[in-house]
């Protein structure tokens, strides 16, 4: 009875520590995988099904549309290389690409370069993550007075000149530091951001903001306080 | 036979957790030496650029010809904007950097107003030069303490180091800076110059006053009657949120309708005018268009006493569309004055409304007779843009001055511009380029 339990305490331990191992190797490996523009054997998602799917259509493939490039599709590409006069090589490279009806890596830079890349739509998302980490539990005109400091920051001269340089100042906002910013932003958030980029400042020009009941630097209360929003206190 | 299976279990268990371990350790390592890397970096970028920014200024006293110094200046702001973006990436808290990053930002942004004034046929005055000396001692002075500061935090592995060296070194430097209180003019300090030139970040933009609220003081009574009858629906329960001691100082209301949120209001404490208004609810059904939108804005402001006004801008985004009004006066657009109204697209109220811009800037103004004809103006204009359209206007420059301008709307190769030629001397002021997104247009 005894041995029983100690056998099964010391199953469950070896299967935990094997389990943690594999988890944190998993984690580590899922890093270091990037995206990959020409696709060969052992490749998989959706561009590799794109490319079967159009095999299959034009008759050339005849296994499954499954997004994973195994011998069939090896065989299949080859087949296509053969039939269109391409070097035979079972790689899906830029003329091979261009043969089945795809764009190039080069002719997706280029339609980038047609138009104007100015946006600000990445500013609007930054700043939602931010105010969604720093004031998820706000009222909405509390989340537009976040990004409102934020935004008086970028016109201060004491400050970064921009969304990203504010919001990723070493130590300026808690919710980066305990990368609460990274949860997708709701919709309010996404809202908020865009109001306060719009110039809409519930503060009237406040540079800090704190919450009361949970002050770490005590140096903040030196500064003049404008006004009230929520839990948390703005100043100048 | 049971022990020794025991024995072995446990050095296989201390093997798995010491290899593990040994990992996490050998990865903290890593990341620990590369973002002191990163940090390191920027410390030592903004080192040279605090030496790059003292020698600039001084080869500026010994230049002679514009086409030696307009490059010289332009080196100081380029110099400048990249120590401040530097410093600001320390693992410095704000405090001890304020000030420094301060003195910065405003040394680039005047070096930056200078080669506008050296461009523009001027030369730099005796005044200018005495202040760029003053301002050099004090980057010999910041350069000289980010030395010390370097010695001290050379070779140091440990990250806390720079940590809490550069916190309590900073802190020295910042101090002795802040003394001196580069800011003001009152201060006892009377070496530092104010800095007092056409900038985003020049002193005197910091120091302005409305110039659009008159009368007497009110009291809350009266605000919060002022702030319910511009609402102008029935109202369950009020609150007095904060007063706002921005640079408008108002008192904070609060206003609740019976099942809605909270609608919030700003009543100047002088004169009682509404300042601001922010309905928090969001819609979520588009019932009526952007052109019937703006009728209901025209007639609201028209309501509160906003005569003349004419919609330049509008922002499409989350079922609502905002409005930017500006008033018209004697065929003048006056842009400083502008009136922002949003108009929920469900229907068509009012859930926003900001006047700040107006009250700050609006005053009786006499505005000058243009001295160039339209003609004489579009002359000016760069020939590759396709104009479509020209009005007057009085548009705001960096650092708060007006300048009546003609704007001259225009295309090249599919992009929208707008050219701003000065009315009274014919100089290009400015130039706005029009960003196309999915919620209407912006101009930057």
């Amino acid at each position: 009875m005894k041995i029983d339990f100690i056998l099964r305490i010391k199953i469950i331990i070896t299967v935990l520590a094997i389990f943690i191992t594999a988890v944190f190797e998993y984690a580590a490996y899922d890093l270091t995988k990037t995206a990959m523009s020409n696709l060969y054997w052992g490749n998989t998602g959706s561009d590799v099904a794109k490319v079967q799917a159009r095999l299959k259509d034009w008759g050339y493939y005849t296994g499954a549309v499954d997004g994973f490039f195994g011998v069939r599709t090896w065989l299949a590409v080859r087949k296509f290389q053969a039939y269109n006069g391409l070097r035979v090589t079972g790689i899906v490279d830029d003329d091979t690409k261009v043969a089945l009806g795809f764009t190039t890596t080069a002719q997706d830079l280029a339609a980038y370069q047609a138009s104007s890349s100015v946006t600000t739509n990445d500013d609007v998302y930054l700043l939602a993550m931010l105010i969604n980490g720093e004031a998820r539990g706000e009222p909405y005109i509390g989340k537009v007075a976040v990004g409102a400091v934020v935004m008086n920051r970028v016109r201060d001269p004491r400050f970064p000149k921009t969304i990203a340089g504010v919001i990723f100042q070493p130590g300026a906002f808690s919710a980066v530091d305990d990368g609460q910013m990274w949860l997708p932003p709701t919709n309010d958030s996404i809202r908020a951001a865009r109001d306060a980029i719009a110039g809409w400042d519930p503060t009237g020009g406040a540079l800090y903001y704190y919450n009361a009941a949970r002050v770490t630097s005590y140096w903040i209360f030196n500064r003049p306080i404008i006004t009230q929003i929520g839990s948390h206190i703005f100043a100048r | 036979m049971l022990k020794r299976g025991l024995t072995a279990f446990a050095l296989i268990l201390i093997l798995i957790l010491g290899a593990w371990g040994y990992r996490q350790y050998i990865e903290k390592i890593s990341y620990h030496r590369y973002l002191q890397a990163q940090y390191d970096r920027s410390f030592y970028q903004l080192v040279s650029n605090v030496e790059n920014i003292e020698t600039s200024m001084g080869k500026l006293m010994v230049a002679s010809s514009d086409k030696t110094t307009i490059p010289i200046l332009d080196e100081i702001w380029r110099e400048a904007f990249s120590g401040q973006e530097h410093l600001n990436q320390l693992p410095i808290g704000q405090p001890e950097i304020d000030n420094t990053s301060k003195f910065l930002t405003q040394i680039g942004d005047y070096a930056y107003s200078l080669t506008k004034k050296v461009a523009s046929g001027q030369k730099l005055s005796q005044q200018d030069l005495a202040t760029l000396t003053k301002l050099q001692n004090y980057a010999v002075f910041l350069g000289k303490n980010l030395q010390d500061l370097r010695k001290k935090i050379q070779g140091g592995y440990e990250l806390g180091n720079l940590r809490q060296k550069g916190t309590q070194k900073m802190g020295e430097i910042d101090s002795k800076i802040l003394n001196v209180k580069m800011s003001s003019v009152n201060q006892t300090m009377t070496n530092y110059p104010t800095l007092i030139y056409d900038g985003p970040f020049s002193e005197s933009l910091a120091k302005t006053t409305p110039k659009g609220l008159v009368g007497k003081e009110v009291s809350y009574d009266r605000a919060l009657q002022i702030a319910k009858d511009f609402y102008g629906k029935p109202v369950e329960s009020q609150n007095k949120y904060s007063p706002n001691n921005g640079k408008i100082k108002a008192y904070g209301i609060e206003l609740k309708s019976p099942g809605k949120l909270p609608v919030y209001i700003n009543v100047s404490q002088k004169g009682g005018y509404v300042v601001w208004m922010m309905d928090q609810r969001s819609v979520n059904k588009i019932n009526i268009s952007q052109s019937q939108a703006l009728q209901y804005a025209k007639k609201f402001l028209e309501k509160h006493g906003f005569k003349n006004v004419e919609s330049t801008y509008s922002m499409k985004a989350d079922g609502s569309v905002q409005f930017n009004f500006v008033p018209v006066q004697d065929e003048v657009y006056l842009y400083p004055d502008i009136v922002k109204v949003k108009v929920a697209l469900d229907n068509g109220d009012i859930i926003g409304f900001d006047a700040t811009a107006y009250y700050m800037n609006h005053t009786e103004r006499k505005l000058e007779k243009p001295k160039l004809t339209e003609k004489e103006a579009e002359q000016k204009v760069n020939k590759n843009l396709k104009i479509e359209g020209t009005k007057l206007t009085l548009i705001p420059l960096e650092g708060g001055k007006e300048v009546l301008a003609y704007e001259f709307k225009g295309t090249y190769k599919g992009d929208t511009f707008y050219v701003y030629i000065n009315a009274l001397n014919g100089n290009e002021e400015k130039i706005l380029k029009v960003i196309k997104t999915e919620h209407g247009d912006l101009t930057m």
